[in-house]
């Protein structure tokens, strides 16, 4: 039933074929992302101009052991702090932040198990994610009134549980190897089942067309009439009962690949702006001598690197939330992330735009694709509006107001 | 010297961000959506200065410019966020050089390094 969909994507992702590279720490993690970067770096704009799935860098990228790095050391894994996971996004983001972006609701999902999954669960899906196996996501709904609601249908039936629902902006779907489907009970509680990429009743569908992020594939999922055993179920809502660092898990990834996209863009502007040519009435030989440029470049360099700075303290203060959840360390890390994510949106759309002005018309060709930077920091940044969090941060500062605690704060 | 330039201006901003959480909420105003998100941002300000000012100690004159200017700016957004909510100026931190020649420099450094 699931290939009859007219619209059903076709690939399915195979199990890895060998284990993946096993990362042993913080500073392994860093580098094999540098080195992954330069790989991605190559062919990012011809991805981005075809539109161009990218199926054989995710195996690459997955492969590589960086999927795994929060596993915890007990479960065989590196246990990375969230310092060291935003450093890897960033850097992947730099290259790609279509690629950055994928692993989002993976690592989610990895955190969300630690938080509410039972031991049983945890051994199984940790040693899962070590040999290599991605998680996707189905948890956005495609037609509630507020993107916390959720109206997918989970149904305990004995030892079975049945899963109905449309979802939407499913990011990391298609490539995956286990689709995470949120639903709710009979109480309104929120569940993740993990569902196999190719279970009966479950079709993706890759009708992604944004102009930025490009090869995301962030289109929808059908869950009609889906089942997977009742061990494959983890109560996700626990992880929101309590004061947990799975909000702030959640968002500080997507600062960390808006401030890639920023890095990005200004390694762009760098290159271009040495490239420009003196305007006539500057009386100067060369584009670089340009008082105007440097100025403007000086402007995004301190705020790339507050925004660095503040990625920083934010992977700090979710390393401490989750070492030692309180009311008070979840919200901090909650305002922490908020202001990681005000500083990345503005420079990574600054920079972005700044490329073009510095460089002139001639950085406009398509052959060149310098615009995916701002199409893909107009398009990421949009995932929850920044508006919000300034009053986030406000409220808190203000009012002693914790931050509401859901996957978008 | 420089260094001492980063502490006056966040001593402004923290001074001004504390005076007017004072007002705001004397005068009702510490609901209002817009006004709560105008301390934010100017919160937000703040801990980018003190973020990147954590780094000078070790840093390179690079990073002490990039604390300065954001010290700076979280100055700036002090003095006008005062004087939008309550009418009235405040006086801005040590005297310094102006803040287009700071933006020249670190813009001309990271230009012009050598690639």
């Amino acid at each position: 039933m699931t290939d009859q969909h007219p619209q059903a994507a076709g690939r399915i992702a195979a199990a890895p074929r060998e284990p993946a590279r096993v990362i042993r720490s913080d500073a392994e993690a860093i580098e094999v992302a540098r080195h992954l970067a330069e790989d991605f770096a190559r062919e990012a704009v011809e991805r981005d101009r075809l539109r161009r799935l990218p199926w054989d860098e995710l195996e690459r990228f997955s492969q590589s052991g960086l999927w795994a790095i929060t596993v915890p050391q007990a479960y065989g894994g590196a246990g990375v702090s969230w310092v060291t996971v935003s450093e890897v996004i960033a850097t992947v983001s730099a290259a790609d932040p279509s690629l950055g972006q994928l692993p989002q609701n993976h690592f989610g999902v990895v955190n969300n198990l630690l938080l509410t999954g039972s031991e049983a669960q945890k051994q199984a899906y940790f040693a899962k994610v070590l040999a290599g196996y991605r998680f996707g996501n189905a948890f956005s709904e495609a037609k509630s009134k507020q993107v916390t609601a959720f109206e997918t249908r989970v149904q305990f039936d004995g030892d079975r549980v049945r899963l109905n629902g449309e979802k939407a902006y499913c990011t990391g779907a298609l490539f995956a190897h286990i689709v995470p489907v949120a639903g709710v009970d009979e109480q309104q509680r929120p569940f993740i089942a993990f569902v196999p990429r190719d279970a009966h009743g479950l079709t993706i569908i890759n009708d992604w067309d944004g102009f930025g992020q490009r090869i995301t594939a962030s289109g929808r999922a059908l869950v009609d009439d889906v089942t997977v055993p009742a061990g494959d179920v983890i109560p996700a809502w626990k992880a929101y009962d309590q004061p947990t660092a799975d909000g702030p898990v959640s968002q500080i990834i997507q600062a960390a690949v808006d401030t890639g996209i920023a890095r990005g863009a200004f390694a762009a502007t760098l290159e271009v702006a040495r490239q420009a040519r003196p305007w006539p009435d500057s009386g100067l030989e060369h584009g670089w001598q340009d008082p105007h440029s440097q100025a403007l470049i000086g402007d995004l360099a301190w705020r790339l690197a507050a925004a660095e700075a503040i990625l920083r303290k934010a992977g700090e203060a979710v390393d401490q939330a989750l070492a030692e959840p309180s009311e008070a360390s979840v919200a901090r890390a909650s305002v922490v992330v908020g202001q990681a994510k005000v500083l990345s949106t503005e420079i990574a759309l600054l920079a972005a735009s700044r490329l073009l002005e510095l460089g002139g018309t001639r950085t406009v060709s398509e052959r060149r694709g310098l615009d995916r930077f701002w199409r893909n920091a107009r398009t990421h940044t949009l995932h929850d509006p920044v508006r919000w969090k300034y009053h986030l941060i406000g409220n808190a500062h203000l009012n002693g107001v914790h931050p509401p605690r859901h996957a978008w704060n | 010297m420089s260094e001492s330039l980063v502490h006056a201006d966040l001593l402004v901003a923290r001074d001004a961000a504390a005076s007017l959480a004072q007002h705001v909420k004397a005068i009702d105003l510490n609901q209002d959506p817009l006004v709560i998100a105008a301390i934010g941002d100017l919160q937000v300000r703040i801990e980018a200065a003190e973020a990147l000012l954590q780094g000078v100690a070790e840093g390179s004159p690079t990073v002490v410019l990039q604390a300065r200017l954001a010290a700076r700016h979280a100055q700036a957004r002090a003095r006008e966020l005062h004087l939008d909510l309550t009418g009235r100026v405040i006086d801005a931190g040590l005297p310094d050089e102006p803040l287009s020649t700071l933006l020249r420099r670190l813009g001309d450094h990271h230009l012009n390094l050598p690639v």
